[in-house]
């Protein structure tokens, strides 16, 4: 029977079979039962796979809006990539440039208010701060040069004060000790636009840098020459 | 004809089924939009050519198919969207919309199946109360052709022994419900 159902019989079974079925209604009955049996799963078996289906189509049917040809969420991110990008690029090129030239022209001015002299070191605080200032050492100079303005008052302070801030990076505290300076009457005032400046381009602050540097050339003294290439470079 | 998606239609894996449907669902729609059926009636037509695809799949007739899975399906569909506007018009001709094919697609004639006799009907009725393992036991011996030691794989079952008392005691089941 089993093979039956399997469609396996050979012709030499199929023939018992035929004759058995003339014969055995019993086994026509039998017979009759598997058959209907299996139109009836199949017919199940369609109807539930229809439901399927036709979820399927359901389905389909409500991701339809998401599934546009192009995205949307990719081109809001292809366009902010984009501008950023850009954006990157354009400020690139100014700011390096700035700092290259700045990097460049920049060099903390020379003590010629108390030179060193060795063996000198340690007698006080100006030979301190100044020995510091002399050897690079920055950021030891510096409180102790703001201690010796407070104090005394002489305006070549506020100069090396600036001058300090600058190569750390502070330049935006040396600009207001800077223009202090130009107001007073100290012999380095013609050094200061040009500083004015250096800390101006640090700041990446073009604009100001130039205005320094236009003074600097009207002066018509210290660094005359590299302001009128700098100016160039700023264009 | 693609061996793995005919292997898949055979199958009861949903996701795998989905896939499949998905997959050329779109491009139907768009190729039949050439005959003048609704959105709708396309998809229906969408649906019954895809089921007649994996009767077709189930019965062992793609083995021999040269043609693609997507050409095939669209002839089947092809030949429903026939049916469906003859249906609609008595006057349509199977040639009338060639000059809008551009594809070689045949239309593929499928053979309907009669409807169930009464017993069969009533058989059904019976069979509907039996609980899903029986079903799917006695579906997948009586219209899918497996053998015992296919079921037991087929249906996660220990060994072909579990399988055999399972689909007696399921027909006796069936044979006193009808009897009752």
């Amino acid at each position: 029977m089993e093979k039956y159902i399997q469609g396996k019989l050979t012709e030499k079974e199929w023939q018992e079979f035929d004759a058995l079925l003339k014969v055995d209604s019993d086994f026509k009955e039998e017979v009759e039962f598997h058959n209907d049996l299996k139109r009836v799963a199949e017919s199940e078996d369609d109807a539930a796979f229809k439901e399927i289906v036709s979820d399927f189509e359901s389905e389909a049917r409500m991701e339809k809006p998401t599934a546009k040809r192009f995205p949307v969420k990719w081109l809001v991110a292809a366009s902010i990539a984009l501008i950023a990008c850009l954006t990157y690029i354009l400020t690139l090129d100014s700011t390096t440039s700035t700092q290259a030239l700045f990097a460049e022209n920049f060099e903390p001015y020379r003590n010629v208010v108390h030179p060193i002299v060795r063996g000198e070191e340690g007698q006080n605080k100006k030979t301190n701060a100044f020995a510091a200032y002399q050897i690079g050492d920055y950021e030891t100079a510096l409180p102790l040069l703001d201690e010796l303005y407070a104090n005394t008052k002489e305006p070549y302070y506020l100069f090396y004060r600036a001058n300090a801030l600058i190569v750390l990076n502070r330049a935006k505290e040396a600009v207001p000790l800077l223009q202090e300076h130009l107001r007073t009457n100290d012999t380095l005032v013609k050094n200061s636009p040009w500083y004015l400046a250096m800390a101006y381009l640090q700041l990446d602050d073009k604009e100001n840098a130039k205005k320094m540097l236009h003074e600097v050339v009207k002066n018509e003294g210290y660094k005359v020459n590299e302001a009128q290439k700098l100016l160039e470079a700023l264009k | 004809m693609d061996n793995q998606a005919v292997k898949d239609l055979r199958s009861d894996d949903r996701l795998k089924l989905k896939a499949l449907y998905n997959q050329y669902r779109a491009e139907f729609l768009g190729f039949g939009k050439r005959y003048s059926l609704d959105q709708d009636a396309l998809a229906d037509v969408y649906q019954e050519a895809f089921l007649a695809l994996r009767k077709r799949a189930i019965n062992g007739k793609l083995g021999n198919i040269q043609s693609s899975l997507k050409t095939y399906l669209f002839g089947i569909g092809k030949y429903m969207i026939f049916d469906a506007l003859k249906e609609k018009n008595r006057n349509v001709s199977y040639e009338s919309n060639m000059h809008l094919v551009g594809e070689e697609i045949p239309a593929i004639e499928l053979d309907s199946k009669p409807a169930l006799t009464q017993e069969q009907l009533l058989l059904r009725k019976y069979f509907k109360e039996l609980g899903e393992k029986c079903r799917q036991v006695l579906t997948l011996f009586y219209y899918r052709g497996l053998n015992i030691e296919e079921i037991a794989q087929a249906a996660g079952y220990g060994n072909a022994n579990v399988v055999k008392a399972q689909k007696s005691r399921c027909l006796k089941t069936l044979r006193q419900l009808i009897n009752s």
